[in-house]
């Protein structure tokens, strides 16, 4: 997998110019400010890039839980989506002179995140291996719990959820999670998908039709 | 069987995110409130949101954080126990910056050698470094004295000096010298100019030439060698062709960056002109374009003004970022911060942002927008009004009073009367009533002073201190003044003022009744909640007031018959038959009808023995 470069701050205006010359606008363009630059973590990267160890640190410790997150809402399975979170640190680490901060970091991260999440379950498909958490256990059963009864059917209707999200397209999965899960605004999905801010919301009004078509109750699961 | 309908569905998810105008929203839910199938559609996509978000969150705990990063510096630690796969685009690059990056992979590994000493849980990012001079800003002195030690441990180690001396001199050669230094190098051609002082004008003056060169690369390249040389402080001065060759080179979108760079950095007035002509140019970005307009020196203000008028007219409205930084670099120039505030408003800039500029107004610029006002500022009055209606200063309610007298734009300046100001709201529309004056009638008052009511959500605490600061014989005009509010409005001022403790006997009695008449009993909590108040404050001062409390007693009657009556009897700690209540009724009405003196005491004597109390 290629770094993936830093997601344009412009879409639109980026539509039209892809491949080599887009690198190249992208590595060369002045910097214009994001929205959600944040001064702190721009001295971080400087400092990371200075070679010191404890500024990328801090900006793995405020990225570590979240990106996870994504990677197992991505992936629906706790060892891959450790292996992932790991591996993106150390693509960050290793390209983190890539790293133009026209974005924020978290987004640059996120980034990163998917394109290794999509990687993998391209993998796992190739290599006809099926997670065994397809079928993940939901919440822990308590025994104070009302009913034997109503917590199965609680159990087997998230488990049907969940499996339906791994069902959906990566980038219509990505842009759900993103949206649903993340609380990220359109422009950062778009930012992240790579696409536009319109694109972005197709996707995910898209991925919510295909969800619910999926749930309804005479679907087949 | 529901009907299908063959409305966008991304109508509803725009509505489910909240992100519908106001308008939309109310078209769709309407809409909704006769289509079976959007309802559908919309309890179905609330039901999937709500599944969704059921889902378990990932258990996180510190140890998990420990493990994972431990396991990254494990990965960082032996990178050549993981294989990666070259990436394919590489192969892609020039072959001139593929040289590059492969002489800079060299000069890092050395210099890692070098440090070798220094342990370090990470080894070092292999990455571009940052350039070690920090931007300088528009500032004309070079920044060569604040040069970090470590960047001279960086300098570019030309071993060959005998080939750089052959190649000192030359195009050829100096583009090939360009081609073996590493990009973002900053002080890389420092010890090629330190070997030979004498050649170094003429290599200059190649260097300058190279900005338009036909290869991008190389001209960056140039440009970022020109930029280093700015900053050490290491350049005879630019020669007069360097301005024009950079304009090219800014056309071009490849050449923008660097060229901005070299551009930012050139001392002189002329360079000022040409930072402004490149503001214009599509390949600026609009930070860079803000950063020439927050530095300019007094001679460019109209250019600056111009500048950022063109910058918030294409800047999208949701840039928030943009237009802060906008007001910011305007925030010394009053004429210039007001017209950019108008035309914020113009271009549907967030009213609630502009309104907090607006407060935000330092005292010289309010001074100049006051002026504008009254029609003698530097900006239009119209304009000067807009703005100033938005703040929610009282600084500004005497001159929106002027207006009013003066007739000149009267009616927007009762409108802006009407946004919430504390209580000198109230007293100014009290004043501009009892005056009389100007093009407005009592009613227009009548009706601005029912909306300010309206907007403000401290109306009560407003209109009790507003009451306060009244002469005597203001007060009774107030009173008439808001009695000739409209509806619920009305009725709600004057239960304000009923609970007001500045309010003498003779003016809660002229309240009261105006309330008898308006027949306000749909409040009837609040109608109790007052005689409650009324009957603590006949226990402190006597039954000087029985008027009031009669006239309270017979509203409740008059909405809710004998049962209201009665509710105001046990609010007043009283329990009447019915033969009394009658009598009292009877008495009320009497009172109530504004009898002759004599006839009046006699009445609320005997009322006053109802309501157990003696005269």
């Amino acid at each position: 997998m290629n770094t993936p470069p830093e997601p344009p701050s412009n879409p639109p205006a980026r539509k039209a110019t892809l491949g080599k010359v887009s690198r190249f606008v992208q590595a060369m363009g002045i910097t214009r400010e994001a929205e959600c630059l944040d001064p702190e973590e721009m001295d971080l990267v400087a400092a990371a890039l200075r070679g010191d160890p404890r500024a990328f640190d801090v900006l793995v410790r405020r990225h570590l839980e979240r990106t996870l997150r994504v990677a197992l809402r991505f992936l629906g399975n706790r060892e891959d989506a450790e292996d992932v979170t790991q591996e993106t640190f150390v693509r960050a680490h290793a390209h983190l002179g890539s790293f133009r901060q026209r974005s924020a970091f978290g987004t640059w991260i996120t980034t990163i995140a998917i394109r290794l999440c999509m990687d993998r379950e391209r993998n796992r498909k190739r290599h006809r291996h099926l997670s065994l958490d397809a079928a993940a256990p939901g919440p822990p059963l308590r025994s104070h719990a009302p009913s034997p009864q109503r917590l199965l059917e609680a159990r087997e209707s998230l488990a049907r959820t969940e499996a339906a999200l791994r069902t959906l397209p990566p980038r219509l999965r990505t842009a759900l999670i993103l949206r649903v899960f993340e609380e990220r605004d359109y422009h950062e999905v778009a930012a992240i998908l790579g696409t536009t801010r319109q694109s972005a919301r197709i996707y995910v009004s898209e991925a919510r039709r295909q969800l619910a078509r999926c749930l309804r109750p005479g679907a087949a699961p | 069987m529901i009907r299908e309908c063959r409305r966008s569905p991304r109508l509803l998810m725009r509505y489910l995110d909240g992100e519908l105008r106001l308008s939309q929203t109310l078209q769709l839910e309407e809409h909704l409130q006769s289509c079976a199938h959007c309802r559908q559609r919309l309890d179905e996509q609330r039901l999937l949101e709500e599944q969704l978000l059921q889902l378990p969150a990932p258990v996180w705990t510190d140890g998990d954080e420990r493990r994972l990063l431990a396991g990254i510096h494990t990965r960082l630690a032996a990178p050549a126990t993981r294989p990666e796969r070259r990436p394919r685009r590489l192969l892609l690059l020039p072959l001139g910056a593929a040289a590059a990056l492969v002489i800079g992979w060299g000069v890092h590994s050395l210099a890692g050698r070098r440090s070798a000493g220094t342990e370090s849980p990470l080894p070092q990012p292999v990455a571009r470094p940052i350039p070690v001079i920090e931007s300088p800003g528009f500032s004309d002195t070079p920044v060569a004295a604040s040069l970090p030690a470590e960047a001279t441990t960086r300098l570019y180690a030309f071993e060959d000096q005998a080939a750089l001396e052959q190649a000192r001199e030359g195009r050829q050669q100096l583009i090939e010298l360009l081609r073996s230094v590493p990009r973002g190098e900053p002080v890389a051609i420092l010890r090629a100019e330190f070997l030979d002082p004498a050649s170094a004008a003429a290599r200059q003056r190649h260097l300058e030439r190279l900005v338009v060169h036909e290869n991008t690369e190389i001209a960056v390249r140039s440009m970022e060698l020109l930029v280093d040389l700015l900053d050490c402080g290491r350049w005879q001065g630019p020669s007069p062709t360097l301005l024009p060759l950079l304009e090219q080179a800014l056309r071009q979108k490849l050449r923008a960056a660097a060229g901005y760079e070299v551009l930012r950095r050139l001392p002189g007035e002329r360079a000022w002109k040409a930072r402004f002509l490149a503001a214009e140019l599509p390949t600026i970005r609009d930070q860079a374009a803000l950063d020439i307009a927050a530095h300019a020196p007094a001679a460019f203000v109209p250019a600056r003004d111009r500048l950022l008028r063109r910058l918030l007219r294409s800047a999208e409205p949701a840039d928030r970022t943009l237009l802060e930084r906008c007001v910011a670099v305007l925030d010394h120039s009053q004429p210039a911060l007001l017209s950019l505030l108008v035309e914020l408003h113009r271009e549907g800039y967030s009213t609630e942002a502009l309104r907090t500029h607006v407060d935000a107004l330092a005292s010289p610029v309010c001074l100049v927008l006051r002026q504008s006002l009254a029609g003698n500022g530097p900006i239009d009055s119209g304009d000067a009004l807009t703005l100033a209606s938005l703040s929610r200063r009282s600084v500004w309610i005497p001159a929106f009073q002027e207006l009013v007298r003066t007739g000149v734009q009267s009616d927007r300046a009762l409108v802006a009367l009407t946004v919430p100001r504390g209580p000198a709201s109230y007293v100014a529309l009290q004043e501009l009533a009892r005056a009389g004056e100007g093009a407005v009638t009592r009613s227009d008052l009548s009706l601005t002073l029912g909306q300010l009511f309206e907007r403000d959500p401290d109306r009560q605490q407003h209109l009790h201190a507003a009451f306060a600061t009244l002469l005597p014989e203001e007060r009774e005009d107030f009173i008439e003044l808001l009695g000739r509010l409209p509806g619920a409005t009305g009725t709600g001022a004057l239960f304000c003022l009923l609970e007001c403790s500045s309010l003498d006997t003779a003016l809660r009695q002229i309240v009261s009744v105006r309330l008898l008449d308006r027949r306000a009993g749909e409040d009837r909590d609040r109608l109790l909640r007052v005689l409650r108040l009324e009957q603590q404050r006949r226990d402190q001062h006597g039954p000087d007031d029985t008027l009031v409390l009669t006239t309270l007693l017979l509203s409740l009657y008059e909405i809710d018959g004998r049962p209201g009556l009665r509710h105001g009897l046990v609010a007043l700690g009283l329990e009447l038959d019915r033969r009394q209540e009658d009598a009292l009724l009877r008495q009320a009405r009497v009172i109530t009808s504004q009898p002759d003196a004599a006839s009046a005491a006699r009445h609320m004597a005997r009322m006053n023995e109802l309501l157990h109390v003696s005269p």
